[in-house]
């Protein structure tokens, strides 16, 4: 093996190590005995298997979670790519007045935190009726869309080549035909990186649905997560365990995707 | 024909890839699930909130509900779920400014007078006089007395509660040879125990075991005071006594248990509920002052043995409660059988079976005295110590505000307790003039008008004027009919993003501008909020916490976004290539980016524990000397940093797509003109990736001024305000000093911040940006 | 049948004029290419032509009939685009299939006419592939089937070409005429090779900067080049322009004294005479700056006087740049323009 072969694997083992300690930090905790909190997390004693059974029962209804948290989350992703890809594509190759007005609105979005709008967003859902439902959770990735993710969509959009949009439009498509059989096909990559990350943040999202849903039954994996840490008996192996079976969806989903995305990429690359 | 295209066109998309499918769904789930909420409040409902504070009280509750529907037949029970212990008390601000129905809900009493005060809960005095089964005796009296308005009017049955007492390690006093506590001990006892216990138990140079593992938020600090005869406030509640000698000698005293005795650790800094302490692991004598929720958690002590005692005393004996309240919010349908369900709630079969699940001292004296609660054959063995200390028992004063002067008086509290060089008595004028200004502004803000019409209204109105201007001005340019009918097509592919811009995005900025113009508390109704002008932004100029918000904020992210930047390209230059094993390490950079906060928060308070977490224990093996992380003013900030380089998946991830499809032939090119690896990097590789870097910068910087979920649960803005960073600002702000106006200013001002941020990020790096012919970022 | 016509279009681009009142019809059948430098407006043109940007004045007719508001899709054209444009995701077959779909012709329909558009240019065996798998020239066959395979109103050409080698290029330029003379459709064909403009157009438009120096038959352009612009766009290497002074009625150049049209105005005057066309052997002295070998001909780039100029001609070995050598303007055809706006003196 040559010395800077053997230095990449001695790094990557390092980089593994440093990132994946909470993982370890996890899983260990997960399996250790009642009641140690995080300290005594000792490999030796990580047997504990029943605690994944504990922390399944204490979520409660885990199969509706689970269905509630992917309706969610699929509702949201495929919202997400509509809107976003629909809105970059008309930003990056539609010729309107306004276009420049409407990219700096999506661009000034990104700067306005979440955290006050809440209240007025959670007014207006009341006035629609939809707390308590999906609709806040879904809604706004729906419609608008992360203002980042068209940016995202509008820079790939104007990265392909101008005359691929124009022959369509010659070929007798309209916009929106041209987005959604030219354009649609070809931003693969997009698609899987979009929707990567939509899937990560609705998955762990927890203040919209603490603050919107409040029945029981509708209830997301999140929001049971939360559930765990209770004022007199946070029981930290079951709250691992609980989260290590919510983790595990995203490292699977991250793991295909990266692969996705990044055989994507390399299509779309050699394309030139 | 045309019409017809269009049409065929969108029932294509609506069917193809079982999008059809999806957006049925869609339907169903914001129409169909949102019948039950839509519905107006409605008498044959009870809605209750609750939170399950240990884990078998909710069947329990469930069993209550059932019973009480049994009972009155044609009604429908709902429990919601607050959502856990993080966050989950705020749910009820935005039902109630939301105005929907909620008919018992449980508060925190240090939010009891704030609720009272915005006319936020029901009096439910004339439903206690009309009750014949009430009586007021059968409860705690200072317990019933705190849930009084000025008035002497009850708004709310207490909950079980909790004073704070000193847990204490048996077997460790026993081997030092120190007396156990006594119902009188003094402060002179414990530091005299303290240091009996305290020493190196290892050798290594460093105390490993302590005298006591002092808890520091105020509840917890509160009771030096007044046993030393000092006093927070006035008895008018109009100025603060906290630079008072009584006050500062308390402080003193913890200063010197702390920093010159060295027999106190700091473990027990923040409410840190998931890490095993200092006690827990027998590494110290004295664990408090600090309620009956840790005997839950000491239940699996097999270790040693444990009791708890009385706090000690100096000039008299006192403690503080921590105690939750059930309440009748003003959005209830049915206050009667709201207060019918909240005797349910307070009553005997409900406490009894609490108190033996371990859920804190039960509000009902009768049944806090048997032995559901007393448990003798259960540790403690001094149950009764919760009762004894009860005629001592304070709770803090009844300040609408109190939350806004806890975190006023916190900033200065951690720089006393934490610092090492602290001038006490400074620090403690400091904080009695904060609060001093705090409570003169708070007078003075009283009778302004209100706004001219709602907020909201207002608002919608505002944003359809602007849409409306918007399109006026499209219209007024001359178009031919081509550019017409690409304007038109633009416009339908933008809908679905304009309506969302409009709705989700505009709608609340323009709002929130607005709120911020407005003094307005979330508890009260919308039209309760009152014009005050620029006052919320004028108050910006003068307020101490915001300028260290900024300058928290500014530094966070001038130190992250570069460092975040270069350790993502870094990991990306290494780790892009296609085979297995760089795949994995890739997975595993992107683990610590998806665990929830809440999990990371704890995780990370742990390693940067500066007594036992791993990352000291890693800069000792080197022979360094860790500084104390979290705890330290100078360090949290640099700590919240490390954080952030810990979650760069997602711009490792843009990297490497962005580094897999640069241009191969120019950098061939740059090996055959004999460019070294680096002269390669920095002169082919880089230029070609700077779009994609300007873009993660951006992206950095957007994030990096809203940091929120680490703060929040890692220190909640301590020590001092060193890690209050502006979204946390704003968020407390909002929900916990219930300022919305203010809250709405201080988020623009982070807006406005940030996009100067972008601004001369985009200006200043413009030149060393290049972009490929047609090409663009990432 | 088919005519279209472009009547004074103009389009600005921002502060830019792109197009300045060009007129130009293309009648049944008939082949226009349209030359000039990059930047000239050309592509904006055929655009202009296509319905993909809308002019701000002017007319575009279809035999008659205005449809500037028309959307590409509603004017039945076909284009062919120096990239190709073919659709990556899809294969040969679908990018042929592309414009029937959207025309929403049935499925037989469809696989005929791809077929025979196929077997037209030679396709049949690519049919599978995706254009990643082709090269250059298939490419650019698939993107010509493209636009035949929909049996359009018009056809336009924006540069198909300049991305194949010189081999290709000239194969597939005899392709595309046969092509063309065989469908007998109205093509617009822009380009930035005088040589591809002048072999395959029936007639030439030189454009410059946005508006039409000349439009006329290839001999016509070649011949009697209306303006210097023209005369420096057409033939390779560039027509020789020198900028003379006028004595007593003559042109002075170096010793000689030429006779200029009776209509020349002034005290200067241009006179273009293409590299080809000047003689070696006589009484001009050009100081040899620089020899570019052409196999079997050589082009002399070097000055005369104050006159930079360029002469091509069998010399055989021995020149080297620095030496000098005799030229002559024997029958070489004198073109002259006027000094100040370029444009051609005609002789009366």
């Amino acid at each position: 093996m040559k010395p800077a072969r053997a230095a990449w694997i001695a790094s990557a083992l390092l980089v593994a190590l440093a990132f994946g300690y909470p993982l370890y930090f996890l899983l260990v905790t997960s399996l250790q005995p009642e009641g140690q909190g995080l300290d005594a997390g000792s490999l030796a004693r990580a047997t504990h298997f029943e605690n994944y059974a504990h922390a399944l029962a204490q979520m409660g209804d885990f199969p509706r979670l689970l269905g509630n948290t992917l309706l969610v989350t699929v509702l949201s992703i495929a919202g997400q790519l509509f809107t976003c890809s629909l809105a970059g594509y008309a930003l990056a190759r539609v010729r309107f007045r306004g276009r420049e007005l409407c990219f700096a609105l999506v661009l000034a979005s990104m700067c306005f935190p979440d955290t006050v709008g809440a209240i007025a967003r959670f007014l207006l859902f009341r006035a629609l009726g939809l707390v308590d439902t999906y609709a806040p959770l879904v809604l706004p990735t729906v419609l608008g869309g992360a203002p980042l993710f068209i940016f995202l969509f509008r820079q790939y959009y104007r990265s392909l080549p101008e005359e691929l949009g124009e022959a369509a439009r010659v070929d007798g498509c309209s916009h929106f035909a041209i987005w959604r059989r030219v354009m649609l096909p070809l931003s693969r990559p997009m698609l899987v990186t979009v929707g990567l990350f939509t899937f990560l943040a609705t998955w762990n999202d927890f203040w919209a649905p603490l603050v919107y849903l409040l029945s029981p039954e509708k209830r997301t994996l999140s929001l049971a997560l939360a559930g765990f840490q209770r004022t007199y008996d946070t029981a930290v192996e079951c709250l691992m365990a609980a989260s290590a079976v919510v983790l595990v969806p995203c490292v699977v989903v991250y793991f295909v995707g990266q692969r996705l995305f990044l055989r994507g990429v390399r299509v779309a690359a050699s394309k030139g | 024909m045309r019409g017809r295209y269009h049409a065929r066109n969108v029932e294509r998309l609506a069917f193809s890839a079982g999008r059809g499918k999806l957006a049925t769904l869609a339907v169903l789930a914001c129409a169909g699930f949102g019948e039950r909420a839509q519905a107006a409040p409605r008498g044959d409902r009870l809605v209750v909130m609750a939170e399950q504070q240990v884990l078998e009280s909710w069947p329990l509750l469930e069993e209550i509900a059932r019973r009480f529907e049994a009972a009155e037949p044609g009604l429908e029970v709902d429990l919601y779920d607050e959502g856990g212990a993080v966050g989950g008390r705020d749910k009820i601000k935005f039902l109630l400014a939301g105005e929907l129905q909620v008919d018992v809900a449980r508060i925190d009493i240090s939010e009891f007078a704030a609720f009272v005060r915005e006319g936020a809960l029901v009096d439910l005095q004339p439903f206690a006089d009309a009750d014949p089964d009430f009586h007021a005796g059968d409860i705690w009296p200072f317990a019933l007395d705190a849930c009084r308005d000025a008035r002497g009017h009850v708004y709310g049955l207490p909950s079980t509660f909790t004073p704070y007492v000193m847990y204490y390690n048996r077997d460790l006093l026993e081997q030092a040879g120190v007396p156990l506590p006594r119902a009188d001990w003094t402060w002179d006892d414990l530091l005299a125990a303290a240091r009996k216990v305290t020493r190196d138990t290892d050798g290594d140079g460093r105390i490993d075991q302590y005298g006591i593992s002092l808890t520091q938020w105020l509840q917890a600090v509160v009771p030096w005071i007044w046993q030393n005869g000092g006093e927070l406030v006035s008895a008018d509640l109009q100025h603060s006594r906290l630079g008072e000698p009584e006050a500062v000698e308390a402080f003193e005293f913890l200063h010197r248990l702390l920093h010159e005795e060295h027999v106190a650790s700091f473990d027990a800094s923040f409410a840190n509920q998931i890490s095993q302490g200092l006690f827990q692991a027998g590494k110290a004598a004295f664990y408090g002052p600090v309620g009956y929720w840790e005997t839950y958690r000491f239940r699996s002590i097999s270790g040693f043995r444990w009791d708890v005692a009385p706090l000690p005393q100096r000039k008299t004996a006192a403690t503080s409660v921590a105690m939750t309240v059930y309440v009748v919010p003003r959005t209830s349908a049915n206050p009667a059988r709201a207060w019918r369900f909240l005797r349910e709630m307070v009553g005997p079969e409900y406490q009894t079976r609490l108190a033996r699940m371990g859920n804190g001292v039960p509000a009902l004296v009768d049944i806090a005295h048997s032995n559901a609660f007393l448990k003798p054959d259960v540790p403690p063995q001094s149950e009764q110590v919760f009762l004894d200390v009860l005629p001592h028992a304070r709770l803090l004063p009844p300040l609408a505000n109190w939350k806004k002067i806890e975190s006023l008086c916190q900033s200065e509290l951690e720089g006393i307790l934490l610092v090492r060089d602290t001038d006490v008595p400074a620090a403690c004028a400091r904080m009695a003039a904060k609060t001093d200004e705090f409570l003169a502004r708070e007078r003075v803000r009283g009778e302004r008008p209100r706004a001219p019409s709602g907020v909201l209204e207002t608002s919608l109105a505002a944003s359809a004027i602007a849409l409306a201007a918007f399109l006026l001005l499209r219209r007024g340019r001359r178009e031919g009919p081509l550019a017409r009918a690409e304007a038109r097509s633009a416009g339908r592919l933008l809908a679905p993003w304009a309506a969302g811009f409009l709705l989700f995005l505009l709608g609340p900025a323009i709002g929130s501008l607005l709120l911020s113009l407005c003094d307005w508390s979330p508890l009260a109704p919308l039209a309760d909020a009152r014009f005050v002008g620029a006052d919320n932004f004028a108050r910006l100029f003068h307020d101490g916490t915001f300028a260290s918000s900024v300058r928290a904020t500014l530094v966070y992210a001038a130190a992250s976004v570069p460092l975040s930047l270069a350790l993502a390209l870094g990991l990306a230059l290494l780790f892009s290539s296609e085979g297995r094993l760089a795949a994995s390490v890739r997975t595993l950079i992107f683990v610590p980016a998806i665990v929830s906060p809440v999990i990371l928060g704890a995780l990370w308070r742990w390693i940067l524990d500066p007594e036992r977490g791993a990352a000291n224990a890693l800069l000792a093996k080197f022979g360094l000397e860790g500084p104390r992380w979290l705890l330290d003013p100078h360090w949290v900030v640099p700590s919240f940093v490390l954080v952030s380089l810990w979650s760069v998946g997602a711009q490792m991830l843009v990297f490497v797509a962005a580094l897999q499809s640069v241009d191969r032939t120019l950098v061939e090119a740059a090996r055959i003109d004999g460019a070294g690896r680096w002269r390669r990097l920095l002169h082919v590789t880089l230029p070609q990736l700077s779009p994609v870097i300007l873009f993660n910068a951006i992206t950095g910087t957007v994030a990096a001024f809203q940091v929120f979920a680490q703060p929040y649960v890692m220190t909640q803005g301590g020590p001092g305000d060193a890690s209050r960073f502006l979204a946390l600002y704003v968020y407390e702000t909002g929900f916990l000093h219930f300022d919305m106006g203010y809250a709405s200013a201080v988020a623009w001002a982070l807006c406005v911040l940030l996009c100067l941020a972008l601004g001369v990020l985009v200006l200043s790096t413009r030149r060393f940006v290049h972009y490929r012919a047609g090409g663009g970022a990432a | 049948m088919t005519r279209l016509e472009l009547d004074r279009i103009s389009h600005r681009l921002g502060t830019t004029q792109v197009l300045r009142e060009v007129s130009l019809a293309v009648e049944h059948g008939e082949f226009v290419t349209v030359v000039g430098p990059s930047g000239c407006g050309k592509s904006t043109l055929l655009r202009v032509a296509a319905g993909l940007i809308e002019p701000d004045a002017g007319a575009l007719r279809l035999d008659g009939v205005e449809v500037n508001g028309w959307e590409p899709r509603r004017r039945d054209v076909a284009m062919v685009f120096q990239n190709y444009a073919l659709y990556p995701h899809l294969s040969v077959e679908r990018n042929l299939a592309f414009p029937l779909e959207n025309a929403r012709l049935s499925r037989e329909a469809i696989r005929e006419r791809v077929r025979a558009s196929a077997e037209l240019l030679g396709l049949g065996p690519l049919l599978a592939r995706k254009p990643a798998e082709l090269s250059g020239g298939q490419m650019q066959r698939v993107a010509l089937g493209r636009a035949i395979v929909r049996d359009p109103r018009y056809f336009l050409f924006d540069e198909p070409l300049s991305n194949l080698d010189p081999r290709l290029r000239a194969e597939l330029r005899v392709e595309i005429a046969a092509l063309q003379r065989r469908l007998g459709i109205p093509t617009l064909y822009v380009t930035h090779d005088q040589a591809e403009a002048l072999s395959l157009g029936s007639r030439v438009c030189v454009m410059w900067e946005g508006a039409l120096e000349q439009v006329g038959s290839p001999r016509e352009v070649w011949e009697r080049p209306t303006s210097t612009r023209v005369a420096t766009l057409l033939g390779s290497p560039a027509m020789n322009l020198l900028r003379l002074r006028i004595e007593a009625g003559r042109a002075v150049l170096g010793d000689l004294r030429l006779e200029v049209p009776p209509t020349a105005r002034g005290n200067q005057i241009v006179l273009g005479i293409r590299p080809h066309e000047l003689e070696l052997g006589g009484e001009l002295q050009l100081q040899v700056e620089w020899i570019e070998e052409q196999g079997d001909r050589q082009v002399l780039e070097g000055s005369v006087g104050q006159q930079r100029l360029r002469v091509v001609g069998a010399l055989g070995n021995g020149l080297k740049p620095g030496s000098s050598i005799g030229i002559r303007l024997g029958s070489a055809r004198r073109h002259w323009f006027e000094a100040g706006s370029g444009k051609r003196i005609h002789a009366p």
